[in-house]
């Protein structure tokens, strides 16, 4: 048996609001996506990633991140959101090349119907043609404040309406011993 | 390309271990650098991974306390690279970014001569969509203790290559001097999900 599976891959081919990975199994004891994506907001050379857990739109959710913007470091918390916010994505917003942004995610106990859901992720992009504006390196995480096992997960762009066709996102379940 | 494991003895794709060993450098002598190759075995063709990951575990011989990591793909010598960096000096985080180099600042905080003996930094590198059309984009971390001197200790990198080809070319080497023998790089394909 596997120690690392890849659960699902998606590669857009069109623009679509959202990647909804459903009919996760509950066999694995974490799960890991890798994002490479970019979104359509524009004027912006970057973008915020979302999670949205089993469809939820009740704010369980605190989420935190520190990041680097070009010569400086940004650091915040929210709580009580609807949705966990990751950082970065690419956008189409300027330039003639779409920086798409990196991510990695891990959430951790998925399944465990005894703990609230913790999240960690690492990601972030470039900026197209080289300018300095829009690039950021973060690390971020949050919390669902649920115990219900994660069957579905929704990944989506915050201020953007879709996300690229070229991006991908892949599901990972990665097995005890 | 050989046949890979995901593929059986009647053609059937399966899905098996996502991640795959593709290959270890471990220095017995001081290099001026590593070089990992995409090639033809079962293993080692790239164009079968989503990404690749590269786990470090760095030392330089340059007479200082700390070198760089730097990575170059594809032989590519332009000012095609792109850096942006969180890291921490003493108790204080510092954001810092540069544009059109012509390789990507990847690994911080690597120890050198000059620090404590034996001590190596440690670094996780994700190459993200590598045989995509896109221009490439590489997260790093890395982290280590010099001499418990105010040096960087840890830190987070975004690299972005601006160029839009397959990488099939990974080039590791230190800001000045050479890796200390005993450097290690180990290097992972990943897989997709192949089976609907």
């Amino acid at each position: 048996m596997a120690a690392i599976e890849a659960i699902k891959t998606t590669r857009l081919e069109s623009w679509v609001s959202s990647i909804t990975l459903s009919s996760i199994p509950s066999s694995y004891e974490h799960l890991e996506l890798r994002v490479s994506a970019a979104g359509n907001r524009a004027s912006y050379a970057s973008d915020i990633a979302y999670l949205r857990f089993n469809s939820s739109t009740t704010s369980y959710t605190d989420q935190a991140m520190l990041g680097s913007a070009p010569n400086s470091e940004i650091c915040f918390a929210q709580s009580s959101r609807s949705r966990m916010d990751l950082y970065r994505l690419g956008t189409i917003g300027v330039g003639k090349r779409i920086p798409y942004g990196a991510l990695i995610i891990q959430i951790r106990d998925y399944a465990n119907t005894s703990k609230n859901t913790t999240v960690v992720a690492f990601g972030g992009t470039s900026a197209v043609d080289n300018t300095s504006n829009d690039r950021q390196v973060s690390v971020c995480g949050g919390a669902w404040h649920q115990t219900t096992a994660i069957s579905s997960i929704e990944f989506g762009d915050v201020n953007g309406t879709y996300l690229m066709t070229g991006s991908v996102v892949s599901l990972y379940g990665i097995r005890s011993s | 390309m050989a046949q890979p494991s995901y593929i059986a003895e009647d053609g059937t794709l399966t899905d098996g271990e996502a991640w795959v060993a593709i290959a270890t450098t471990d220095l017995t002598s001081d290099a001026g650098s590593v070089t990992f190759t995409s090639d033809s075995t079962a293993t080692g063709d790239w164009s079968q991974y989503l990404d690749l990951m590269m786990i470090c575990h760095v030392r330089g011989t340059n007479a200082s306390t700390a070198v760089g990591g730097y990575l170059r793909f594809n032989d590519d010598t332009g000012n095609n690279y792109n850096f942006l960096l969180l890291d921490v000096s003493a108790d204080a985080p510092r954001g810092y970014s540069e544009a059109s180099h012509t390789k990507a600042e990847a690994i911080l905080a690597v120890p050198a001569g000059s620090s404590t003996a034996n001590v190596f930094g440690a670094a996780v590198v994700h190459f993200a969509d590598i045989n995509s059309g896109k221009d490439k984009v590489v997260l790093i971390r890395s982290a280590c203790d010099q001499n418990n001197t105010t040096t960087f200790g840890s830190g987070s990198t975004v690299c972005q290559w601006r160029n839009q080809a397959a990488i099939t070319k990974i080039l590791a080497y230190p800001s000045s001097g050479n890796w200390k023998s005993d450097t290690r790089f180990d290097l992972y394909g990943i897989l997709p999900r192949m089976v609907s």
